[in-house]
């Protein structure tokens, strides 16, 4: 059973238009569109992932499913309920962190969960805010002013605002953003624990890829305000299943060598991971390998390592959206 | 009775913020304080120099007569001032509204307990300001004071839906906000809130005792200054009853139409 039904949802954003008067004041009406006939459907306690790279939309489409911002075009249904039009009838039902929303700055994080404990007329509020301080261990904080936490903090108290209500639907806009590492798994091992003991749908929208592969049980990648391909994580990495990745470690890398490779013909994709050092590219088949180390010997590479990989979730969302993210 | 719990709700949540820094208080009384006396001063310097009176204000009451014209545009200025746009804009700006929005809590409720401080700031701003009136000055209210906070209540509900209106506009585009402030302004210049209306040509006399905010003053007037009952400010009663019925139900439409477009830009 769907309980988030999305269909053919358009939605574009006003721009500063190019002048078009003599006296420059006037200027044309200019528009981007964000999202382009966009449609999925997220099945009862699924935890269905967004994943995209930055600007292709996914904040906006989670607007639009959470009744915040309309659409121009399409519709959108929580539980059989219109939205934005009969919000008021899923309301309690469903709740959300968004990354870039905040609770009362100017409260203290206690207060600020009470206050929503209030407004969702939660019984047992007390016991449900000391365990959620406890699971996100805010305990030692939560008589601080919001205002004074750092990003992390900020976030852990948001998750357990989102949680207070205990909504059948749980909608997270990049919920490990700001969270170490150790947070972060053991947020992302709650999120599944959540899901499969109590059964809540979850729409998350992310880019890392290791936390759409350990989450979700479907993936909606999307790229420049479309969806280009919605399956398990596990049938996405058989898009490339007949290609084989190689990783280079590669000292003193330089950018145009990307580009270069992906000029290549028998290169199917190559990128950057930044942070480690390294250049994971697709190949046909691996007797590609030794044209692709002449090339790079070529061009001067310092070649450190070479493995072969299984594809990951990462090196399919890369394909799909033609090298967008870590570059 | 959602809206009603929700106002009680989010009424103490207001009131913490805003006193998270207790000194506040201090300067809120000064800052009415310094306002009273500059005004005492200006009309004690103008009678000083034999000015004897000009319609309602007199060398005997004028201390009476300025402080009826500051409690009553207190009110009006906390319920459709400014404040209420400003902080919906502040909220904006904060990004606390979109959790704010996507709860139950009753929306009207939520602006409505932005007003609720200003109401809370204005009982100890003035209750304050009217004792130190009566210690040091010679104020003297001789009217009923039940028929005065009645005035008060009126006054708050008829302006507030106009509070209502230009705080929707202002989640919509935050610079309406100063449009709130002018506005705000020219009620506060024809009104006559610190001297008699009579300082206006006879031309526009008509116009600036037409303003509710005109009404309202010249009511709180009558009774500080003459004593006057229900009966005899019966007519400005019913113009502010009827714009307390008519300005929060076009205040709700209003909010409602930003609403719809608000969500075509997102918040």
């Amino acid at each position: 059973m769907s309980v988030i039904e999305v269909k053919n949802i358009h939605k574009k954003f006003r721009r500063k238009g190019k002048k078009k008067s003599v006296f420059n004041l006037i200027r044309k009406k200019e528009y981007t569109e964000v999202l382009k006939d966009v449609s999925f459907e997220v099945r009862e306690g699924e935890i269905f992932g967004l994943l995209g790279p930055n600007g292709s939309g996914k904040t906006t489409l989670v607007k639009i499913i959470t009744g915040l911002m309309k659409p121009d075009k399409g519709e959108v249904r929580i539980l059989g309920k219109k939205i934005p039009e009969e919000m008021n009838e899923v309301v309690n039902s469903i709740n959300a962190v968004f990354a870039r929303a905040a609770m009362f700055w100017h409260l203290t994080g206690e207060y600020n969960l009470k206050l929503y404990s209030r407004i969702y007329r939660i019984k047992d509020a007390d016991k449900k805010i000391r365990k959620y301080l406890k699971f996100f261990e805010l305990e030692d904080r939560k008589d601080m002013y919001l205002d004074k936490r750092s990003t992390g903090e900020l976030m852990r108290f948001n998750l357990a605002r989102a949680l207070l209500n205990s909504p059948s639907i749980l909608f997270l806009d990049e919920p490990t953003i700001g969270l170490d590492p150790k947070m972060s798994l053991k947020l992302r091992n709650f999120l599944k624990k959540l899901n499969k003991k109590e059964n809540v749908t979850i729409l998350l929208t992310t880019h890392y890829m290791e936390e759409a592969d350990y989450l979700c049980n479907r993936v909606a990648i999307i790229n420049k305000g479309r969806v280009v391909k919605i399956d398990t994580p596990e049938n996405l990495k058989k898009i490339l299943k007949n290609e084989r990745i190689l990783e280079f470690k590669i000292s003193e890398i330089k950018y145009s060598l990307i580009d270069k490779l992906n000029s290549l013909k028998y290169v199917e994709d190559a990128h950057w991971i930044g942070d480690e050092d390294k250049v994971r590219i697709i190949v046909k088949n691996l007797e590609r390998a030794d044209d692709v180390i002449k090339f790079l010997r070529n061009n001067k590479a310092k070649i450190v390592s070479i493995n072969t990989d299984e594809p990951t979730l990462e090196d399919v969302f890369i394909h799909l959206t033609k090298g967008k993210v870590r570059k | 009775m959602r809206f009603f719990q929700d106002l009680w709700i989010m009424f103490f949540a207001e009131v913490r913020m805003y006193y998270r820094w207790k000194e506040r208080i201090i300067w809120d009384i000064l800052g009415a304080l310094i306002m009273f006396v500059g005004f005492i001063l200006v009309w004690r310097a103008i009678i000083a120099g034999g000015f004897q009176g000009i319609g309602d204000l007199t060398a005997e009451n004028y201390i009476t007569f300025i402080l009826c014209g500051s409690l009553l545009w207190d009110i009006i200025y906390q319920a459709a001032g400014w404040q209420m746009a400003l902080a919906i804009i502040r909220d904006k700006d904060m990004r606390t509204l979109p959790y704010v929005l996507l709860s139950p809590m009753n929306k009207i409720a939520y602006l409505y307990a932005k007003v609720g401080l200003g109401i809370v700031r204005f009982v100890i701003n003035n209750t304050i300001l009217i004792l130190l009136a009566s210690i040091f000055f010679d104020f003297s209210f001789k009217g009923s004071l039940m028929l005065t906070l009645f005035l008060f209540f009126l006054t708050f509900l008829a302006f507030s839906g106009i509070g209502l209106i230009i705080s929707s506009l202002g989640a919509w585009r935050e610079g309406i906000a100063q449009f709130a402030m002018v506005l705000t302004d020219i009620l506060y210049l024809f009104s006559g809130v610190h001297y008699p209306i009579e300082v206006f040509p006879e031309s526009m006399r008509s116009f600036v005792s037409a303003l509710p905010t005109t009404q309202a003053i010249n009511a709180v007037r009558a009774i500080g200054l003459h004593g006057a009952g229900i009966f005899e400010i019966m007519p400005q009663i019913i113009y502010l009853g009827i714009m307390a019925l008519i300005t929060p139900l076009l205040g709700y439409l209003a909010f409602r139409w930003v609403r719809n477009r608000a969500m075509l830009i997102g918040i």
